[in-house]
């Protein structure tokens, strides 16, 4: 039976543990809140871009010659791009979503297309090293400090290698939130770009305002569509961090509630060693004693 | 006395959102005015001021690039980047902009890439300082 010091140490170190979980905790439940803001503050913006993209639609403005709708008949090779965090504890969320790629991968491995991988986020690298698994580019995840350009610039490179025919299509790899409680990994096509037809179909039941285009529709209409691109990425990589740190605050409560019981759990055992000390001495004594007589 | 409902996005806030009777922007091709009862409009921006006014004062801002849509005095800015007036620094630009064209001169050909990349920079700059000295 484990001694009364060991049993101390034991529950000492257990403390340390849960001091630093519970730290953690909070930390990540600081920065999902921030994070949380951020969503919510890019969600108008994401819908005024939608909302112009119906209206222009409307107008008839042909999209087919756009490049950025352009589908190749038969797409062999693809690009998925894969947001993932950089740092681990926080549960199975990283793995979520390189589980979810791959089984996409594997997918279009199947149809005899050729994948590349776009990585970011440091643990997702750290894996694919691991699995000998080759990369088409990564890059770390910008976490909290991403700004709308940094979008822009992703947004430009996907933009660019798409238009220039290296890829055919474009997918990303990311974790959705469905509700703040409730979040999933998702792979969504990113180009060529589809506009489902509900969508078109929201917006001919909305106003049937006419329009002035200054200067005229086809030149929004090259405006925003990169536009659309961009926000898309940037909600995607806003999604992913908020999913991460709600991910995160979750896995270190359950680390914090498993150390309390496990405390609970020890001190009543090194309550019972020494009860169990305390008995064996007054025995001894007792013992001594009637030796002696 | 009807007003414009006037918001000003950019994907990371919402800098603006209040009623106005008279807006100008900067469209792409010049300054572009918007009173009350505006017809529907969509309108491509270039980098340049937007002044809202209440009637009584009025608010600058500097837009860097986006669309402005107008319809049933609801007026929409969304911006790729924008700035308050006061959230810039006039003596700070000016010190930016006088090191950019320094660096334009001496180290890059003119219509090199990143010369006409730092003309792009040095207009943003002049309109920061434009609305900063408002």
């Amino acid at each position: 039976m484990a001694t009364q010091r060991d049993i101390k140490k034991r529950i000492r170190s257990v403390t340390n543990t849960r001091k630093i979980t519970s730290t953690m905790e909070m930390v990540a439940t600081a920065k999902m809140k921030k994070m949380h803001q951020r969503v919510e503050m890019a969600k108008p913006y994401d819908q005024k871009v939608n909302e112009i993209l119906v209206n222009l639609f409307n107008t008839g403005v042909t999209v087919l010659d756009d490049p950025h709708f352009r589908e190749v008949d038969n797409p062999s090779r693809i690009l998925i791009f894969q947001i993932t965090g950089n740092r681990g504890l926080c549960g199975s969320y990283n793995t979520n979503v390189i589980e979810n790629t791959l089984s996409f991968k594997d997918k279009l491995a199947d149809e005899n297309k050729e994948t590349l991988l776009y990585v970011v986020g440091k643990k997702a690298i750290g894996f694919y090293n691991f699995m000998k698994t080759p990369m088409y580019k990564s890059m770390l995840n910008p976490e909290d400090k991403l700004t709308f350009e940094d979008a822009v610039n992703i947004g430009n490179e996907l933009r660019n290698l798409f238009i220039s025919g290296e890829v055919h299509e474009v997918y990303l790899s990311y974790t959705r939130v469905i509700s703040s409680s409730s979040q999933k990994p998702a792979v969504i096509k990113l180009l060529p770009i589809l506009i489902e037809e509900e969508e078109i179909k929201d917006l001919y039941s909305g106003s049937h305002l006419e329009y002035y285009f200054e200067p005229n529709p086809v030149q929004i209409f090259s405006y925003i569509i990169p536009m659309y691109l961009k926000m898309r990425l940037y909600t995607c990589f806003l999604e992913s961090s908020f999913s991460e740190q709600f991910a995160r605050r979750v896995a270190m409560k359950n680390a914090s509630d498993a150390s309390a019981e496990m405390i609970r759990d020890l001190t009543i055992s090194y309550n019972r060693a020494r009860q169990a000390k305390i008995t064996k001495e007054i025995a001894e004594i007792v013992g001594g004693a009637a030796a002696l007589k | 006395m009807k007003k414009i409902a006037c918001t000003i996005l950019t994907p990371e806030r919402n800098l603006f959102d209040g009623e106005i009777a008279f807006a100008v922007v900067d469209a792409h091709n010049g300054e572009m005015g918007f009173l009350v009862d505006h017809a529907p409009l969509i309108s491509e921006l270039g980098v340049g001021e937007v002044r809202l006014s209440d009637g009584k004062s009025t608010e600058y801002f500097v837009v860097e690039g986006g669309i402005v849509e107008i319809r049933t005095n609801k007026m929409i800015i969304l911006a790729e980047k924008a700035s308050k007036k006061e959230e810039l620094d006039k003596r700070e630009l000016e010190i930016q902009l006088h090191e950019l064209l320094e660096l334009k001169e001496k180290e890059y050909k003119a219509f090199s890439l990143e010369w006409m990349q730092l003309v792009d920079q040095e207009h943003r700059l002049k309109a920061r300082i434009k609305v900063a000295g408002r």
